[in-house]
């Protein structure tokens, strides 16, 4: 339906808010004091076609008339001073933004936001394909037993949750001594609504269930921080903690009977390959986490314009659904200079540790009184978190002349996992090096033109790698039946052998960037950029994995007259990647 | 397996407050072209004797497709009808239409936006 009707009344109302429009009544000003604003009241309505979660994913659009408000003022007086900022649409949509300066020692700030984010349906009506194992006497297709189905359980669900995000903080710096400063933020993000769920049903992908779920998350974090100044020194605390809490009830999917996939067929011995089966459970869970951290930070002005700067921050992470926790510890070292009356330069190292809990899987014994069954398969998950990592960047920055300047930066990031097999040659592989280097040059090549390029070259030795983990082998070189009976046609999935080591990061990498722009004199100018990056990695056994990105731009603004200005331009961008697919094979 | 997505982008914006009268009008259009997909993949296939491969992937550059036109029309004409009371009209339109509604259904829509008010300083 569309809104005229809304529009009709949209326009009445502004009429006759104008006509009570009295702004003189508004003022309030003093010598010692002022206030000034901006009021606005409206209205606003919409006419909507056709699925409007895409074009407008982040607004409420209804065709309804909305209120159209928005308030800005500004006070002061001797000692103290105010800004408030708030625009209000319906009650989905709210932005607030104010700040309290009070007296010379408090600083008070609040934002709020709220808004609504339309959210995917994926109607998994592509999620679907079946083996074809042959033709049939008409020339049609034969359907084998290797397929995947889908079904989507709500259909007509519309998807979204509105986030609301809230923010406090509160500065006082303390009267006495100097510097002495105390910090106090708190931050509420909330986000309900409701969102599309899969459950996977049997073996790997072979029935996909879209459902709703209910969204009824919350996540709080409060900071507090003393930070004061002894002579060359300043030393600060900080303590934070953060609260995700998901209170919404998990949405549950029902996993049905084994069957054979043709025949229809259910027993013994589909069910002993499955960890569950004719059982509802749920699905798609995110677990509340309790995160508290500590970080102290020292910076010391020595002689020769030198700053040095450390500073150790430890955090404890905890997953309470699971019990599982996570401790990082990292220590920083920071020192930055100016070494001539042109030359800058900084440099840092930090050194971070995680260290996350292991979790035992406990599964049943894999086809339990079948021939040749009873195979074992509990196992612990050692974290992929679990590692020591080294960040160092330095920097020199040479302001070569008025209007040029030359920066150089390097980066080492070391990171070495404490379980994670980076080589398949190699079990003792499990760092990653990378080392960035780049150089970037800004220019007024003439009176009105200035340019900008940069290129950057980063190699990484044992990027993070997926070792032998796609593409399956059948084994059959090292094939050995199981004791107890195997039939001489069936391979079980266990006993296959995955050969591929899959990679979506680059070991070598180059990225330019350029940007020129020309001014013709105040009334117009023009700006062009090109972006590129060429990335591979070509340590693969399988293939070299390869991503090429190209962005170039242009825009132009133009101003004929006091009366008139005009801006156009154009950004354009692809990116291209590749990946290695295998087709996985059912067992049995 | 390539994936490669594509997206352009042009825009268009301007402004007039004709000097000496109470008119002020602006303008902004963006046209935005996006898409993606996957290439037909070159699949290596397990070299099994357990089973039958028979597999067509020839369909997966279609399925995997996404591809999307984006129009964002607004204008705002505001009038002050003193030094400190004004008043404002304002236009928006937006379109986008899919043609290839392969994943999500077809996502192709329109929302025609009004507001009016008036707006006092003080």
């Amino acid at each position: 339906m569309r809104n005229h009707r809304g529009v009709r009344v949209l326009a009445v109302v502004a009429v006759a808010l104008l006509g009570m429009s009295h702004p003189e009544t508004a003022s309030a000003e003093d010598e010692s004091a002022s206030l000034e604003g901006t009021v606005s009241v409206g209205g606003y309505g919409a006419s909507l076609d056709g699925v409007t979660g895409r074009v407008r994913e982040y607004d409420v659009d209804r065709e309804d008339l909305d209120p159209d408000l928005k308030l800005e003022l500004f006070g002061w007086n001797e000692t103290n001073r105010f800004d408030l900022r708030t625009e209000f649409r319906n009650e989905t949509e709210l932005d607030l933004d104010a700040s309290l300066d009070a007296g010379k020692n408090v600083d008070v700030k609040f934002s709020h936001r709220s808004f609504y984010h339309s959210l995917d349906h994926d109607l998994l009506g592509n999620l679907g394909w079946r083996e074809r194992v042959g033709v049939d006497s008409l020339g049609g297709d034969v359907g084998g037993g290797k397929m995947l189905t889908s079904e989507d359980t709500d259909p007509l669900a519309v998807y979204g949750v509105r986030v609301t995000d809230t923010k406090e903080r509160l500065e006082v710096h303390v009267p006495v001594g100097t510097g002495t400063t105390f910090l106090a933020e708190y931050r509420n993000l909330s986000r309900e609504g409701t969102r599309q769920v899969l459950g996977v049903d049997h073996c790997a992908n072979c029935h996909v269930r879209g459902q709703t779920a209910v969204v009824d998350e919350r996540m709080q974090q409060a900071t507090l921080g003393l930070s004061t100044v002894l002579s060359e020194v300043k030393v600060g605390y900080r303590f934070s903690v953060r609260d995700f809490d998901n209170r919404a009830e998990a949405a549950r999917n029902r996993f049905m009977q084994a069957r054979h996939p043709v025949s229809g067929a259910s027993g013994a011995e589909f069910a002993s390959r499955l960890l569950y089966e004719n059982e509802t459970l749920e699905v798609s869970k995110t677990p509340n986490n309790l995160t508290r951290s500590h970080a102290v930070e020292v910076a010391v002005d020595l002689s020769g314009s030198q700053t040095v700067r450390g500073s150790y921050l430890r955090t404890d992470a905890e997953n309470q659904s699971a019990g599982i926790k996570m401790e990082t510890n990292a220590a920083t070292l920071a020192w930055q200079a100016r070494l001539a009356r042109a030359v800058r330069a900084s440099a840092s190292l930090t050194r971070r540790e995680l260290q996350n809990d292991s979790w035992e899987l406990d599964l049943p014994n894999w086809r339990e009184g079948r021939p040749g069954g009873g195979q074992d398969f509990d196992w612990t998950r050692l974290s992929a978190y679990d590692r020591e990592e080294y960040l160092g960047s330095a920097r020199l920055v040479w302001a070569a002349r008025p209007g040029r300047n030359l920066r150089l930066d390097y980066a080492l990031h070391s990171t070495d996992r404490d379980h994670v097999l980076l080589d398949p040659e190699d079990d003792s592989a499990t760092r990653t090096v990378q080392n960035t280097i780049r150089a970037t040059w800004s220019e007024r090549i003439a009176k009105a033109t200035r340019a900008r390029l940069s290129a950057e070259y980063e190699h990484t030795s044992l990027p993070f790698v997926s070792v032998r983990g796609i593409c399956e082998e059948s084994g059959s070189d090292v094939f050995v039946p199981i004791d107890g009976g195997q039939p001489s046609d069936w391979l079980y999935y266990f006993q296959r052998e995955k050969i591929g080591t899959g990679a979506s990061l680059p070991t070598k990498a180059v990225r330019l960037k350029g940007n020129l722009t020309h001014g013709f004199g105040a009334r117009a100018s023009v700006s062009a950029y090109a972006n590129a990056a060429f990335e591979k990695n070509d340590d693969l056994n399988l293939y070299d994995f390869e991503r090429s990105v190209v962005a170039p731009g242009f825009s132009a603004l133009l101003m004929p007259s006091d009366e008139f200005v005009f801006a156009t331009g154009v950004a354009h961008s692809r990116i291209k990647s590749n990946a290695k697919l295998c087709v996985t094979v059912m067992d049995g | 397996m390539d994936y490669e997505t594509k997206a352009t982008s042009l825009h268009a914006s301007g402004e007039i407050v004709p000097e000496g009268r109470p008119w002020r009008v602006s303008i902004a259009g963006t046209l935005t072209f996006t898409e993606g997909s996957i290439d037909a993949p070159d699949v290596e296939l397990p070299e099994e004797t357990v089973a039958i491969a028979d597999y067509d992937f020839s369909a997966i550059p279609e399925y995997s497709r996404l591809k999307y036109r984006q129009i964002e029309l607004t204008s705002r004409v505001s009038r002050s009808f003193s030094r400190d009371a004004s008043g404002y009209v304002e236009l928006g339109w937006y379109d986008l239409r899919d043609d290839s509604p392969w994943v999500y259904g077809d996502e192709t829509g329109s929302v025609l936006v009004t507001r009016a008010g008036v707006q006092t300083s003080f």
